[in-house]
């Protein structure tokens, strides 16, 4: 919509137990609340199951994906939300400017 | 090359009086003082080069020499009476008892020159080479510790540096890794490895060693990465993580 948009990098971890349609749908819906908020996927990058360095809701691995998602910063905090209420979700971070993508 | 050249420039009146004799000292020399020095160059020290080169130079240019005699070529000979002195004076804080007996030789082979400098030349030669080696031992001590790769073979050599009176908190003398700071971020997780204890605790600047800019860009790192568990909070984590 508007021109006031910047590019995030966006890691969230997924539960890793699910199935993988069930890992890809849990992806798409983290895709939709993106849409939905006007938010454009510029990169994605599936880092895969990984280990945790520490469990986290007693699961040792979770599955990584890292997004440069270009967004209005005011519809940062919504896709936050989004993201706090998806179960599937363990943990994600937004962060401003991607740095160099490395591992 | 500039050396000998420029060392060779004000001694135009030995170049005329040493013409000839210059000869045998030329010859003699390479034997000894060319597989000593070969050995010496590695050592960084700027005096011993102009010496080096200028014997390789009179090596290559035996033959030509005596046909020639007071041309461009004996001025880079006589380089091999001068430049010894140059390396003799700068050495001295390396070995300075030796630095008194070459100096006097140098002056006889270069000044009472023609009918004395063949006997002159072997005199001179096993001196300088006597204090060569000494000063070459100590040159290897202190260049063994720069030749180990492991970096952790290095750092008892870093301590004894930073013992010192100007040892200091924002004296950084070493960081405890060399780290481009464009590559600190939270996914270079190998990076942020090495300035993490093994408690998992953020190292402190007084460890760290690096600048307050990237030990903030360090700090930032790494907790975000905690909080994507790519990083350990607590020791814990670790132990639990070895438990199963």
């Amino acid at each position: 919509m508007t021109e006031d948009t910047r590019i995030y990098e966006l890691v969230y971890i997924l539960n890793p137990d699910l199935r993988d349609e069930d890992l890809e749908a849990a992806n798409q819906k983290v895709h939709q609340a993106i849409d939905r908020n006007d938010g454009r996927v510029a990169f994605e990058n599936h880092w895969g199951t990984r280990k945790l360095a520490y469990p986290i809701s007693k699961k040792n691995q979770g599955y990584y994906v890292q997004l440069h998602v270009e967004v209005d910063p005011q519809n940062v905090s919504p896709i936050e939300r989004l993201l706090n209420l998806d179960e599937n979700v363990m943990r994600y971070l937004v962060t401003r400017e991607p740095a160099n993508t490395t591992s | 090359m500039d050396n000998s050249e420029t060392t060779a420039q004000p001694s135009p009146e030995e170049t005329a009086a040493n013409a000839v004799p210059v000869q045998p000292i030329a010859t003699d020399q390479p034997k000894e003082v060319r597989d000593l020095e070969s050995e010496l160059t590695p050592d960084s020290e700027p005096a011993p080069e102009p010496a080096n080169v200028s014997v390789e130079s009179a090596s290559q240019t035996e033959s030509p020499e005596p046909k020639v005699a007071d041309g461009g070529p004996p001025e880079e000979v006589n380089t091999i009476e001068v430049a010894p002195a140059v390396p003799f004076e700068k050495e001295e804080s390396v070995a300075s008892e030796a630095s008194a007996t070459p100096v006097p030789t140098v002056v006889g082979g270069a000044e009472p020159s023609s009918p004395i400098s063949p006997p002159n030349a072997p005199l001179r030669d096993v001196p300088s080479s006597a204090r060569r080696f000494a000063s070459q031992s100590r040159l290897d001590e202190r260049e063994n510790p720069d030749e180990i790769s492991d970096p952790r073979m290095r750092r008892p050599a870093v301590f004894e540096v930073r013992t010192g009176p100007s040892h200091s908190r924002f004296n950084p003398r070493q960081p405890v890794a060399e780290v481009d700071p464009s590559t600190i971020n939270y996914k270079n997780v190998s990076v942020l490895m090495r300035f993490i204890d093994h408690q998992g605790r953020i190292l402190s600047r007084r460890k760290s060693r690096v600048d307050a800019k990237t030990q903030r860009r360090i700090k930032t790192a790494i907790k975000q990465a905690r909080h994507l568990a790519l990083l350990p909070y607590t020791p814990t984590h670790i132990q639990g993580q070895r438990r199963r």
